[in-house]
């Protein structure tokens, strides 16, 4: 196992990669998620502002969003130095990490803009959408937080002994 | 007269402030005394801390009493 192959100078493109795809998929769907909802809020806004703390909850669960790709972000630069060894696989393991963290929040953050945007103006007309909001909103979650689970599960195969 | 109630206005802000910084820290004070370095871990409770941070909010929206509008007095 010679390390100038399976440790080449170029193998940091691929973890900075990662960071760059966790951070900034997530933000673009976080960014999506809280424009869209917040369309849906200034439009009830001048008719019913009382419902104001209810109705930013799709506003919250984009900013988790986010929240999962900083975490995966910071988890990914945690491993990344100029002076150890950083293998290829390591490398190809944190932009996968990235990915999948990266594009499970764009497609959560879609998501859960559009449902805030029609569900918060439903909520205006009728409570008792409050339940079926917040589930719906979850579910819509849970696809971040699924692509968070690959990315620390794919994170804890990372292995640099190999440069040795 | 404010639109919006001061109650209302603090409990958003404390949220705010708690969802920008509680996971973040929970990731860098846990990395390396709890995880001794595992930093996957110490990823995975930030995560779960962000969650909590969520579900108090909806938890704490949905406990919210609401303003009894003013009723237009009629004539």
């Amino acid at each position: 196992m010679d390390p100038t192959v399976y440790c080449p100078t170029w193998a940091p493109f691929f973890g900075f990669a990662g960071v760059f795809a966790a951070m900034a998929f997530s933000s673009l769907g976080a960014a999506y998620g809280t424009a869209r909802s917040g369309i849906g809020i200034a439009g009830i806004g001048p008719f019913r502002p009382e419902l104001v703390m209810k109705s930013l909850i799709p506003v919250v669960m984009s900013g988790i969003i986010a929240v999962y790709g900083l975490v995966v972000a910071v988890l990914i630069i945690g491993q990344m130095s100029p002076s150890s060894g950083y293998s290829l696989y390591t490398g190809f393991v944190s932009l996968a990490a990235g990915l999948s963290v990266g594009m499970g929040g764009l497609a959560a953050g879609y998501a859960v803009g559009v449902v805030g945007d029609y569900c918060v103006r439903a909520y205006a007309q009728e409570n008792r959408i409050f339940v079926i909001m917040v589930l719906i909103l979850i579910f819509a979650e849970v696809l971040g937080l699924y692509g968070l689970i690959v990315a620390l599960i794919l994170n804890t195969k990372s292995d640099n002994t190999i440069c040795e | 007269m404010a639109i919006v109630e001061t109650s209302v206005m603090i409990k958003l802000a404390l949220f705010t402030l708690a969802m920008f910084s509680l996971p973040i820290l929970t990731y860098f004070l846990t990395v390396d005394r709890f995880f001794d370095g595992n930093a996957s871990y110490a990823a995975g409770l930030a995560a779960v801390v962000a969650n909590i941070v969520l579900f108090s909010y909806i938890i704490v929206a949905a406990l919210e009493d609401p303003i009894p509008e003013e009723k237009p007095k009629e004539e």
